[in-house]
């Protein structure tokens, strides 16, 4: 971890914790391919309503664009199944 | 079976020599005859001995120049090979009586014999299954380790067979009631001369991968066996031999990796 | 012994709903199933005869241009772009416009195949069983073709070729697993159609290997076959070298190489082949090998009947043979399936899956929905057959 020094938090807002929480599970599910030069942790917190937060980490700037990239076109993804399927 | 097949063969062989059959396998009809092709008839007056006549059909699905190219191919090629195999030291081959490549036809000495109690003709998947029972005894293993080393011989000639399965491996019993089993290899149609490691690679990866799908339970048990009579025949012949067989094993390793990492996709 | 029908469905339903997902390779497909409760499933070995309900099942396939092949990073944001417009069609087809109610078992192909696409059907797959409360079940592809063959065609043990872009197996049933008894040691018969076809720069729609029959179709030579390399090694076979030399010979004719005689009459000049021969004699000689090493696995299990399964599979010409073979055989019978079935499709995902999950074969941890790209057929224990 000492060596993943570009780092970049983002925070994005769902309409409540369930759908949050859900965003969460379903992308905490998948390993990190390179951990030794990326790192990502999904978060809910509960106090803040509906919002994931995705914490980043990689060892230089190209590691971090490539894996945020990956990540938000998979959560964007997320977010239209939702908006698209949910019946609730 | 067609008997389509059959009548050509009889019509081609003339009534003269009658033919029973004995097996299809995917590109040879096997029969086995009385009548030897060329000795007179007197030599078998009792009529004891078998002969195997086999016969390689026109493939109707196959383009005709495919079919044509094939069929003389290995009928020709699966005769030499035999006259070749059949002169080398503690090998057991058929031996090779006649071959009429146009017709795609050739005679062999009859190896072999029923398993008691209808289990069938004694190749080593009927063997296998017959000693279901006890699938580990040590007629199986003296049988498996001898399985080993005729390939292993076979190999070490710089000879490969193209289609090793546990049908291809006939059991032939050493003496009448007692329960020693000689492996003789059959069907070389594929087969041919290599010096090659990736051939004999590929020859013992297709070989593993019969005996798995058809002897799946025990198949771990008999695929060392097999290997370390294989590897016997190479110890044999001291350093070079070492040599060799470390390199051949090392690929018949990758063979068996390409087979099972290789990336299959939609 | 096996029994279909341990699991209840959804709210005390006498027919179960599987809404199948699939996206290995360049087609995305969303299918929805429907079994009946049926006593027969109770027991026996009937896995095949399910009465399945195919409700939808729809297709959409990344094309790309002519002399490209599709990159996963391009075809898994086909699929992103497309998934959910098509789960919605499928559901409309289907009639349902509950799904947490309405749906028993969500499937998704868990491999093998390309990783990106996978991984973003998987995602959806994921998010829907989560908002829908839904169970997940991770299907193996080639299963999928498999089950869905048998269920269509109805044919209870055959000895199955799969045949695809990036498959080429001969497998057979035993013992709760579909073994492999022969396969490509290279390249897969579908790869090797589709590079041939980016080669000679024929579009890729509707499919390569389809434009490659048309042109085979259309050759005048047919007696005149052009002689390739025939690599068949006991049950498996070797293609990269055939494609290395009829590669050789396509770009040869482009380059109108005169030296080649094979392709150029030697004193005149003329060109004596045409890319419909080439086409033509690649599928003859590709096509004879797979027709033997499927009839020397038949000869080695004892079956009379075959299953083609795979986009291959579509093939009128491979069918053709193969029926001639079964025939000459022993009487046999060659079943095979249409397009719908037989290119990658949502529904097999549903079928296979659905009698994964009607044995009680469910995801218990999200940590399972991993896809892979390696996934090998014999891995899957084969529970809803006996043994």
């Amino acid at each position: 971890m000492s060596n993943l020094h570009h780092t970049l938090e983002v925070k994005i807002p769902f309409k409540d914790n369930r759908l949050a929480t859900t965003a969460q599970k379903v992308m905490a599910t998948d390993p990190i391919i390179r951990p030794e030069s990326f790192q990502v942790e999904y978060m809910v917190s509960e106090d803040d309503n509906g919002t994931l937060l995705a914490k980043f980490s990689a060892e230089d700037d190209r590691s971090l664009r490539v894996g945020v990239s990956s990540s938000l076109s998979s959560i964007l993804t997320i977010i239209e199944t939702m908006d698209e399927l949910d019946s609730v | 079976m067609s008997q389509e097949i059959i009548d050509i063969v009889q019509n081609y062989l003339t009534p003269n020599i009658p033919i029973t059959l004995v097996s299809q396998g995917a590109e040879a009809v096997v029969f086995t005859t009385h009548v030897h092709p060329y000795l007179p008839q007197d030599s078998n007056k009792t009529g004891e001995t078998k002969y195997i006549i086999k016969y390689r059909p026109h493939k109707k699905y196959r383009h005709p120049v495919i079919d044509q190219q094939l069929t003389k191919k290995r009928t020709l090629g699966e005769s030499r090979l035999l006259a070749k195999l059949y002169q080398i030291d503690g090998l057991k081959v058929p031996k090779l009586i006649a071959c009429d490549q146009y017709n795609g036809c050739i005679w062999l000495e009859f190896l072999g014999s029923q398993l008691p109690d209808n289990n069938g003709f004694s190749n080593l998947k009927h063997f296998l299954w017959w000693n279901k029972a006890d699938p580990y005894n040590n007629v199986v293993k003296e049988s498996l380790l001898k399985v080993g080393q005729q390939i292993g011989i076979l190999h070490w000639n710089d000879y490969v067979h193209g289609d090793l399965t546990s049908s291809n491996i006939v059991m032939v019993q050493d003496k009448l009631g007692v329960n020693v089993w000689n492996p003789h290899l059959i069907d070389f149609g594929l087969g041919g001369v290599s010096n090659m490691v990736e051939d004999k690679g590929v020859d013992l990866y297709v070989l593993e991968r019969a005996i798995i799908s058809t002897h799946s339970a025990f198949s771990d048990q008999y695929v060392e066996w097999i290997m370390q009579g294989f590897s016997q025949v190479y110890e044999q012949h001291g350093a070079t031999g070492e040599k060799k067989l470390k390199e051949l094993l090392k690929r018949f390793h990758e063979v068996r990796m390409r087979g099972r990492k290789r990336t299959m996709i939609g | 012994m096996v029994d279909l029908n341990t699991i209840s469905p959804k709210n005390g339903r006498n027919y179960y709903i599987a809404l199948g997902l699939e996206g290995s390779a360049n087609k995305l497909g969303i299918g929805i199933v429907k079994h009946p409760i049926k006593s027969q499933l109770s027991s026996g070995d009937n896995s095949h005869q399910c009465d399945a309900q195919i409700l939808s099942n729809i297709r959409d396939t990344y094309i790309t241009p002519p002399g490209e092949g599709f990159l996963p990073r391009d075809t898994a944001r086909h699929h992103r772009n497309w998934c959910v417009r098509l789960i919605k069609k499928a559901l409309k087809e289907a009639g349902f416009n509950d799904p947490s109610n309405d749906i028993d078992v969500i499937c998704f192909t868990k491999g093998p195949g390309m990783g990106a696409p996978l991984h973003s059907v998987a995602i959806i797959a994921r998010t829907c069983s989560l908002l829908w409360d839904i169970p997940l079940v991770g299907v193996n592809h080639c299963i999928g073709h498999i089950e869905m063959g048998r269920e269509i065609t109805k044919a209870e043990n055959p000895v199955v070729l799969y045949v695809s872009g990036g498959n080429t197996q001969v497998i057979a049933y035993s013992e709760n697993r579909y073994r492999i008894f022969g396969e490509t040691l290279d390249v897969a018969i579908g790869n090797c159609l589709d590079r041939f076809a980016r080669t000679l720069k024929i579009p890729n729609h509707p499919s390569p290997g389809y434009n490659i029959e048309q042109l085979a179709l259309k050759c005048q030579n047919k007696d005149k076959l052009i002689e390739l390399p025939y690599t068949v090694k006991g049950m498996d076979l070797s293609m990269s070298g055939i494609l290395a030399y009829i590669d050789s010979l396509a770009k040869d004719l482009f380059r109108g190489n005169k030296q080649n005689k094979l392709l150029f009459d030697k004193k005149t000049g003329k060109q004596k082949v045409t890319i419909e021969d080439l086409c033509y004699s690649l599928q003859e000689n590709l096509f004879a090998m797979l027709i033997e090493i499927t009839e020397r696995a038949m000869a080695h299990v004892n079956s009379s009947t075959v299953l083609i399964v795979g986009g291959v599979g579509c093939n009128v010409r491979l069918q053709e043979m193969m029926a001639v073979m079964c025939h000459d055989r022993a009487n046999g019978k060659v079943f095979a399936t249409d397009d719908r079935f037989c290119i990658d499709n949502g529904a097999m995902i549903a079928q296979a899956g659905l009698l994964q999950f009607r044995m009680g074969d469910i995801v218990k941890d999200l940590k399972e929905t991993i896809v892979t790209q390696k996934f090998r057929t014999d891995e899957v224990f084969v529970s809803w057959r006996e043994k």
